[in-house]
């Protein structure tokens, strides 16, 4: 095959998605580029005005805003330090001999199939003031797991934590697995203590796996709209769980405001593309320094 | 088989082309409304068929929406290229919106002036927007105390007259292990019509009219919504609503009263209709009294928050503007209204004969809006969509004991003046 034909043969099989990607990914992020310049009504297409100083002074002012953006941190930061610990240790768990392993793998992995809309009718009734699960059988503040400002972040944290831990789970199963068994066997001939087997074998070469995990958190977190609006329809109490998708979901379709809506959406965009890559950059060097050069 | 497949082929997609109907190809008169439930649904289905049997051949294509998406569904159709011809709208600010941005008919003139006079003042006022009139109302709803008889007569209680006698009363329930007053207001607004209540009945109408036009001297920072919160907070103290209110919703409210578990709730009119559906036997004992006055206040004793919960406009971008009039006449005529009365709910139009038997709470409540003064729309309704947020975030806020009165008010202040700077900036 001369080049110039393999090159017509990699555009053909490109250009189908690469279209998609253009027309449904690419547009639409520099179309709310531009529409964040503007004060845009909604319900008027026409008759939308250049604001793109006015937007951005607001944007800096609002504290709805950064309040949210403090809520996407700490689910980030909730999604790291606890939901991946938590999932290594039912990978580990998982990947002993268990007698119905299957089942078990099969019951963590349920909470991510389940419709979103499913599971955020289940915690609502678990939550519930009056007849949920948690009021029967453990306690319940006085407003309401959902109705008190305290406690509706904790809450929906939970909730995604319950449906998320399962995904990294799998991850990290398939990161164990592939870690070849004969570095265990010798470990045990030099005479390594279980604990220093998996301070020094395992933790290290689940690296990749848990760099993975570490980035879908990160950047799912960051951008996390569905349990929360599920949750809250109508917003949670004094925007105790608001984050920074929904908010923006509120300004553009109940408030009407697409121009300082696109804003915001823009610069979800841009934090997490900073945040992102300056992580895989950090993780990257932390992996080659302990995994050596790949 | 290849030929198979190939008239297969074809007479699918003859099929899909057939689905495909472009704008003015369809023949039919959309419209969009948010009668889900059976008993009120009929009602619109039944006019729809009296329209389409009486009228030149022109179909209609009824949706009903859930309430709670229709607002979204339908602000981004009429900004979109395929807005429903005729749609369903509470008046008020919402209603204003779509005027102002272009997408609704002005009606002023559709109508001669004997058929608009059947309809009751406050109701076509709503419909209103800067005296030209954008939709036809079907419904009136006022807000009432909805209580159970049962259990008052039960523990021997009389509907309170006054704030102080309300607390009484729920202290009374309390103690005897009853709910005093079902609230479940995740949705904001039903929290709302206490604060709309006490402040109405602490200033009057006044401050919120002066506030909303932004009349010389007028602020949401009057101290009459100020105390209002105040004595909002002061129920919440006492302990009179269900537990966990701010995170159940108006459907288990409506159930928790409608089963008796509760004793009173603060609800529109359209509770009958659900009650009809949904228990029966609760309208044996459901009755109402009106919202109880505060010590020192100076608002009418007999004004009622409601609003018109059904009216119809027809979008500008409709093509057959003289079909869309004629199927309002069919959603406001006497038939419809009639239906609408017997369904459990209030007509906005007066009528020359009424149906047999109506309940003894539909009865009453009509007595109260006969001799009611003034009716307040809601304020969620009747402020522009930012500032109506706004409204039901604060009292939310201030029912959850996270905001002070003073802070409340200074929010709802201050985003005011913003709106107006804007708008005059434009």
């Amino acid at each position: 095959m001369t080049s110039r034909s393999r090159i017509g043969t990699i555009i053909a099989f490109v250009l189908p998605a690469g279209l998609l990607f253009f027309c449904f990914v690419l547009l639409p992020i520099l179309q709310a580029v531009r529409y964040a310049l503007f004060d845009w009504n909604l319900l008027k297409p026409d008759g939308a005005t250049w604001a793109a100083g006015r937007n951005f002074s607001e944007l800096l002012r609002d504290g709805v805003f950064w309040k949210c953006l403090g809520h996407n941190g700490l689910l980030a930061a909730i999604s790291i330090f606890v939901q991946l610990p938590l999932a290594l240790g039912l990978a580990l768990l998982l990947a002993g001999r268990l007698p119905g392993r299957g089942v078990f793998r099969t019951l963590c992995f349920a909470p991510m199939v389940m419709p979103t809309v499913a599971v955020g009718f289940l915690w609502r009734f678990v939550y519930d003031p009056q007849v949920g699960l948690l009021e029967a059988v453990v306690w319940g503040p006085p407003q309401g797991w959902l109705g008190d400002p305290n406690t509706t972040l904790l809450a929906a944290v939970i909730a995604i934590s319950w449906r998320f831990i399962g995904f990294h789970t799998v991850i990290f199963l398939a990161g164990l697995e592939s870690i070849p068994p004969e570095l265990y066997e010798a470990a045990e001939v030099d005479g390594a203590s279980r604990v220093r087997q998996f301070r020094r074998i395992t933790l290290p070469l689940l690296l990749p796996a848990a760099t993975v995990s570490a980035t879908l958190s990160l950047i799912g977190s960051l951008k996390y709209f569905d349990l929360i609006y599920v949750l809250f329809p109508e917003g949670s109490v004094a925007d105790s769980s608001e984050v920074v998708a929904t908010y923006m979901y509120r300004t553009v379709f109940r408030h009407y405001r697409a121009g300082y809506g696109s804003l915001l959406a823009v610069a979800l965009f841009v934090i997490v593309m900073v945040v992102s890559v300056l992580f895989l950059w950090g993780a990257r060097r932390r992996e080659r320094l302990v995994l050596g050069g790949t | 088989m290849k030929r198979c497949s190939v008239v297969i082929g074809a007479v699918g997609l003859l099929a899909m082309l057939t689905g495909c109907g472009g704008p003015g190809k369809s023949k039919r008169l959309t419209l969009w409304h948010i009668q889900v439930a059976e008993v009120t649904k009929k009602v619109v289905d039944d006019a729809v068929e009296r329209f389409e049997k009486a009228g030149p051949a022109v179909a209609v294509q009824p949706v009903a929406i859930k309430n709670d998406s229709f607002k979204t569904k339908l602000s981004i159709a009429l900004a979109g290229a395929r807005p429903p011809d005729v749609f369903h709208t509470w008046g008020g600010g919402g209603l204003a919106e779509f005027v102002k941005a272009g997408a609704v008919r002005d009606l002023s003139d559709a109508f001669d002036p004997a058929w608009e006079a059947r309809f009751t003042s406050a109701a076509l006022d709503f419909c209103r927007v800067d005296g030209r009139l954008y939709a036809v109302p079907v419904d009136l709803a006022a807000v009432v105390m909805w209580y159970n008889r049962s259990i008052f007569a039960r523990h021997k209680l009389d509907p309170p007259r006054t704030l102080a006698e309300l607390k009484v009363v729920c202290q009374k329930l309390r103690s005897a292990g009853i709910t005093p007053i079902a609230l479940g207001n995740s949705q904001r607004w039903p929290g709302a019509f206490y604060f709309i209540y006490l402040a109405d009945r602490i200033g009057g109408g006044r401050p919120f009219a002066e506030a909303t036009s932004r009349a010389p001297g007028g602020t949401f920072r009057h101290a009459s919504f100020v105390r209002a919160g105040e004595e909002l907070q002061k129920l919440v103290d006492e302990n009179v609503f269900s537990k966990g209110f701010n995170a159940i919703d108006y459907n288990r409210s409506r159930a928790q009263f409608l089963n008796g578990e509760a004793a009173m709730t603060l609800m529109g009119t359209w509770l009958l209709s659900y009650a009809q559906q949904e228990q029966p036997a609760a309208l044996e004992w459901i009755d109402c009294f009106p919202f109880p006055t505060v010590a020192g206040g100076v608002g009418d004793p007999t004004v009622l928050v409601g609003g018109t919960n059904a009216a119809y406009a027809i979008s500008s971008a409709c093509r057959r503007p003289q079909a869309a009039q004629a199927l309002l006449r069919e959603l406001t005529s006497p038939a419809s209204m009639r239906a609408w009365l017997a369904s459990g709910r209030i007509p906005a139009a007066r009528l020359s004969t009424f149906p047999e038997r109506l309940p003894p709470p539909t009865r009453k409540v009509m007595g109260l809006l006969r001799s009611t003064r003034r009716l307040q729309l809601y304020y969620d309704q009747f402020l522009p969509p930012r500032l109506a947020e706004l409204h039901k975030k604060t009292t939310q806020s201030l029912l959850a004991k996270q905001m002070t009165p003073r802070e409340a008010a200074a929010a709802m202040e201050s985003l005011a003046a913003e709106l107006r700077a804007g708008e005059k900036r434009d």
